[in-house]
């Protein structure tokens, strides 16, 4: 991100160090991640280590240093989807993806984490894409979706 | 508008009845993160459409998650002189086929679960709806104790109007005009209120002590991190009734002398983000926070912060650390918040479930609140049934309600008449009860008798097809993967714990692995510094303990005990 961009980010929580959180939020947002570069200019605005705002990055997992998707694929492992068969879920998206969990698809459309639950947990297996969930899947189900999704923002493979 | 006196409170309570009790029929779609998930802003935009086509003479509204998401979308239909007729997973053919039917003058009755509440207008039995339940006599509704989340599902959560109609914000109006902060507290001490987030602290003394510590700036945190996997009950009161939370934190706020409030909500739940802000707006608009609230010279302002998705940052003194900008890491207390807090001031942490019990012990005393319970345990508490179970949700019961009950005649029983293998209460630390084990009193000192606990009130069930050591193996990932890596008996004992599962699962493992479990755990219970590493151990050897079998399978077989 721009420095300018980031500084009126950091403006607008006046400079407080406590809003640190909801600025990198702000950042992930539109970066989708959280390049170094923005960091060590977070830091200096706000009279901060770098190394607390690397620590910050990498401990939320809300925050990322490498690219995230555009579609942010967030699939629930919490106790209830994965009794009700959230691994075959799991295994469906790692294979049409050909992705890893914490991987991003090389033209970054789409990246693939674990949530441990989304709060919808008599619906499940859940998967979000980004802020859309997708309830009550099972391996055919996310496979029509994933065809779907690849025909709307063209392959992605 | 701003609400400054009893007679403005008087006449909102008039237009949330009148909103409740159209004139014209009105069609409420349910809308919280479950509605979306299943549809429901494509019904409500297809019902606007329909409306404008045919010219309607209806109006469309909106509600709120009742717990119950497997039956979302949900619709309420209010006619005038009917009580509220409550339908359920409503899909567009359904809802086009309820206007017709009424223009016809005639009720659907498929897909319609129950009424709501009696007729207000001519208390007449209403012949059209005949052999229509109420939703006290019918399942999932039936047997509930709905103190907190009787409004969910039912009102439209961004209504001041509606929730004022349902007795809403008199609570803040009497401790306001009518309470010294002290009573309020004596109130909340007298109900017996215990802390809701796990933990069980009577809340009344915690603000007492809040109370009387000295200083003019003083915190109150919500606990809305929610991280129990399983559980979606906060979820639900915030997005089903925020206004009643809201006014529980406001009068939490009068109560300790605190003009600030913070909601730390979790991150996994956007929408609830958004929909907390726009409640926040509107309570603003109405001078519910902010200056002068009900036009008294109390002032309060709340704030929305958002996690970061860690569910280390739900314990409360990482959740402070969290809101000061820090990596959250659990600390030994004292000090204690209510002496230390944020920023180093008194601050009081209580979660949203146990804050949206304050209005009600505030209205009615909190002798009255304590009416119902077990003798240590008072009120209500929700638990959030999931797992193999026919109706999972949400209920709201009175604390000591038996569990079986619960489980077969309110959720259902196991799902497809299985068996029921097991039940964990208190998810994820408390441990697995074998399926025979089930007349229990559900209160915290009965589990506690068991080597369980109530925790947040997630209920997981298992049937005969699950096995014990996928799911422990499963949880302690969980703990592993949410370890802060602050205490070396987590980080690496946790650590160990699981490869040594994981070895056990794959069948890559002698009996004597059981015996490294057993020494491991035991050193982790002792010197873990919270209850995310210090309650690992006993889950897992307790499980050794009471589902042998699974583990003797798997040690022998490499698979599960049922397969061989
Ligand atoms: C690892 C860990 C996670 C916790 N997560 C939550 C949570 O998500 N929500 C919550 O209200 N309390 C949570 N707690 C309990 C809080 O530390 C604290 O006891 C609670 O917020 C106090 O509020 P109460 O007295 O109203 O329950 C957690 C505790 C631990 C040790
Ligand atoms: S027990 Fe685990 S989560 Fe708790 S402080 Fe220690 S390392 Fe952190
Ligand atoms: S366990 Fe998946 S949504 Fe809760």
């Amino acid at each position: 991100m721009e420095r300018e961009k980031i500084k009126r980010i950091v403006s607008k929580h006046r400079h407080e160090k406590a809003a640190i959180l909801a600025i990198l939020h702000e950042i992930q947002e539109e970066d989708k991640q959280l390049e170094t570069e923005s960091l060590n200019y977070i830091a200096q605005l706000l009279k901060i280590p770098v190394a607390n705002v690397y620590g910050l990055a990498t401990f939320y997992s809300a925050f990322s240093l490498g690219k995230k998707g555009d579609t942010k694929i967030r699939v629930c492992s919490g106790i209830s989807c994965h009794i009700n068969g959230a691994d075959e879920v799991n295994e469906a998206l790692k294979s049409k993806f050909n992705l890893e969990m914490g991987e991003t698809t090389w033209d970054e459309k789409f990246s693939l984490e674990k949530v441990h639950c989304l709060g919808l947990c008599s619906i499940g297996p859940n998967v979000a894409f980004n802020l859309v969930t997708y309830p009550k899947l099972n391996k055919e189900r996310i496979e029509t979706i994933i065809e779907i999704l690849h025909k709307r923002t063209g392959d992605s493979k | 508008m701003k609400i400054k006196t009893m007679g403005d409170l008087d006449k909102l309570r008039e237009a949330g009845l009148k909103s409740l009790a159209p004139k014209q029929l009105k069609i409420s779609i349910s809308m919280s993160t479950c509605g979306h998930a299943l549809g429901a802003d494509i019904l409500y935009h297809e019902l606007v459409k329909e409306k404008a086509k045919q010219g309607l003479k209806i109006s469309i509204g909106q509600t709120g998650c009742s717990g119950f998401c497997n039956l979302e979308p949900m619709a309420v239909l209010r006619l005038h002189g009917r009580p509220p007729l409550l339908y359920t997973q409503v899909t567009v053919k359904k809802v086009k086929r309820i206007i017709q039917d009424i223009k016809r003058k005639k009720i659907t009755k498929q897909g319609l679960l129950c009424t709501i509440g009696s007729d207000s207008v001519s208390g007449e039995p209403d012949p059209a709806l005949n052999n229509i339940p109420d939703y006290k006599e019918v399942s999932p509704f039936k047997d509930q104790h709905r103190r907190l989340l009787e409004n969910c599902g039912i009102i439209n959560p961004l209504s001041v109007s509606e929730y004022v109609a349902m007795e809403g914000y008199s609570a803040l109006y009497k401790a306001l005009y009518q309470m010294d902060p002290e009573v309020v507290v004596d109130e909340v001490i007298q109900s017996g209120l215990r802390g809701r987030g796990g933990a069980w602290f009577p809340t009344g003394i915690k603000w007492d002590m809040a109370r009387k510590a000295q200083h003019k700036e003083k915190f109150v945190i919500c606990n809305a991190d929610e991280g129990d996997p399983g559980a979606f009950k906060d979820r639900t009161i915030m997005e089903g009734n925020p206004f009643k939370l809201f006014e529980g934190i406001v009068l939490a706020g009068y109560a300790i002398g605190s003009h600030q409030g913070l909601i730390y909500l979790r991150e996994e739940y956007p929408h609830t983000y958004e929909f907390l802000n726009d409640a926040v707006y509107t309570a603003k608009r109405y001078g519910l926070l902010g200056k002068n609230i009900l036009g008294s010279n109390f002032n309060f302002t709340l704030k929305i912060i958002r996690g970061g998705g860690s569910y280390v940052c739900g314990e409360e003194t990482a959740l402070m650390d969290s809101l000061e900008g820090e990596m959250g890491d659990p600390r030994l207390r004292p000090p204690f918040p209510i002496e230390k807090g944020l920023w180093e001031r008194p601050t009081i942490v209580n979660n949203v479930e146990t804050l949206a019990n304050i209005p009600h012990i505030i209205e009615h005393g909190g002798e009255s609140y304590a009416g119902i319970g077990t003798e240590k345990a008072k009120g209500t508490k929700i638990l959030s049934v999931i797992g193999k179970i026919k109706q999972p949700g949400l209920y709201e019961v009175p604390l000591g309600t038996n569990l079986e009950h619960v489980i077969f005649n309110m959720a259902g029983g196991p799902l497809n008449g299985s068996q029921i293998k097991a039940v964990q209460v208190g998810s994820p630390f408390g441990n697995f009860l074998s399926g025979e084990k089930l007349d229990i009193s559900l209160d915290p000192e009965t589990l506690r008798s068991m080597g369980s606990m109530i925790g947040s009130g997630v209920i997981v069930v298992l049937n005969q097809d699950t096995c014990l050591v996928d799911i422990l193996l499963h949880t302690l990932s969980f703990f592993v993967e949410e370890s802060c890596g602050k205490c070396v008996p987590c980080r690496e004992g946790v650590f160990q714990m699981k490869e040594i599962m994981t070895a056990i699962y794959e069948g890559r493992s002698t009996m004597e692995d059981l015996t490294s479990l057993h020494d491991i755990g035991g050193m982790i219970k002792d010197f873990a510094l919270c209850a995310l590493g210090g309650g690992a151990p006993s889950l897992i050897l307790n499980g050794i303990r009471d589902f042998r079998k699974d583990f003797e399978a798997h040690i022998t077989t490499g698979k599960c005990s049922w397969t061989s």
